[in-house]
């Protein structure tokens, strides 16, 4: 391990989860939708170094990522290199170059692409990691 | 309570083996004796068909079980979950609240079946209901209620559906079949008109399985508290362990 490489587990309790700020709920009070028990990371696994913050999610079922890791988006200035669940599509991993304010950003972009998912279930387990990064941005702020 | 050993699949597994070798060695007697060779091959190979047979039915039986303690087991819970769901509703009013799971079963074609949710375990009113909600990985609005719009969306959803009319007013009628995602006729056929109905996806082994839904005939019980999204998320998570359980 190099000077400037840390890992660390960030808990993520139910309290905070299912706080009004945090949970995604789209819809109105006669008809809404919230993001699956399923896509609800339990706590993160966030590592740096030199180069890169990565944050691996910890979610309760089996899932596993799918084979490929592929770009979030087609941004080339902060590259952001994801895994997603194998049948979910749910991000699995995430992997970032360092910059300043690198967790707002990425949790900015998790939101800009969030709607353009596929499915329903992928655009609120998005917004939801976006909350959680924002909200817990000091937290996963490398050194 | 123990299985005798000639219930046990295992056992018949060891029964193939010894079998098998008793072939091959009536292959070697075959050499010096062609006689005794063939008839200890051939009772080598009867013994082997019987074994194999035996071990087939047994593991049958033994997943049928397995499933049918799951089964019992989920009903159980699903109890529990409208205890703990619907706890502030007087026993006398417990009648009108329900959990169901239902289970995605894939398209039959040849019977001319779709892809489909039928009721897998039910707790409250209608337990034996045959109801059969039609589901599309394609297309949202070929999926059938409340249930076939959280298999599309692969999200947990809530709907407050307004009055099923006491007569015949037909603009009525279609709000309530337009909100509960049926047509009218299908509206119509339902022995309860739940008012509220709220669920969520049943995934096992990160597979989307089925549905788990709760539905009241009064407003009022199912709500976006967090408490009550907890326990939904609670009993989703622990119906989908135990089904992962059950299908080792």
């Amino acid at each position: 391990m190099t000077k400037n490489q840390m890992t660390k587990n960030v808990f993520l309790p139910e309290d905070f989860l299912f706080s009004e700020d945090v949970l995604p709920v789209q819809g109105d009070p006669t008809s809404y939708t919230w993001v699956s028990p399923y896509d609800m990371p339990d706590w993160v696994k966030m590592s740096s170094s030199d180069k890169e913050l990565s944050l691996v999610f910890q979610y309760r079922d089996r899932e596993v990522a799918g084979p490929e890791e592929t770009a979030l988006d087609e941004s080339t200035e902060l590259p952001i290199h994801v895994t997603r669940g194998q049948y979910s599509g749910k991000l699995m991993t995430l992997r970032v170059p360092l910059a300043k304010d690198v967790v707002s950003m990425v949790a900015e972009r998790l939101k800009l692409v969030a709607p353009h998912q596929k499915r329903k279930n992928q655009e609120l387990n998005f917004l939801l990691l976006s909350n959680i990064l924002r909200k817990k941005q000091d937290e996963f702020q490398p050194v | 309570m123990s299985v005798p050993w000639h219930k046990r699949p295992k056992f018949w597994e060891w029964v193939e083996l010894a079998a098998a070798g008793g072939a091959l060695a009536s292959a070697i007697i075959a050499v010096w004796d062609k006689l005794a060779g063939a008839v200890w091959g051939s009772a080598c190979g009867a013994v082997l068909l019987i074994a194999k047979f035996t071990q087939k039915r047994l593991e049958k039986q033994e997943r049928i079980d397995r499933e049918r303690m799951a089964r019992q087991m989920i009903k159980t819970l699903l109890r529990g979950m409208i205890d703990d769901y619907f706890a502030q509703v007087p026993d006398e009013n417990r009648y009108q609240h329900r959990a169901t799971l239902f289970i995605c079963q894939d398209a039959d074609p040849a019977r001319g079946l779709p892809k489909r949710l039928e009721i897998h375990v039910r707790v409250g009113v209608f337990e034996d209901s045959p109801c059969v909600l039609r589901v599309d990985e394609n297309e949202r609005s070929k999926c059938e209620g409340v249930a076939g719009q959280i298999w599309f969306l692969d999200a947990p959803h809530t709907e407050e559906l307004p009055e099923w009319p006491a007569n015949d007013d037909m603009t009525a009628k279609a709000a309530y079949a337009g909100k509960g995602f049926l047509s009218i006729e299908r509206a119509a056929a339902l022995h309860v008109k739940s008012r509220v109905l709220s669920g969520v996806m049943v995934r096992v082994f990160g597979r989307k399985w089925g549905v788990l839904i709760v539905d009241s005939q009064t407003l009022g019980f199912i709500t976006k508290h967090p408490q009550k999204v907890k326990l939904i998320r609670w009993y989703a998570d622990l119906i989908g362990q135990m089904l992962e359980e059950a299908m080792r």
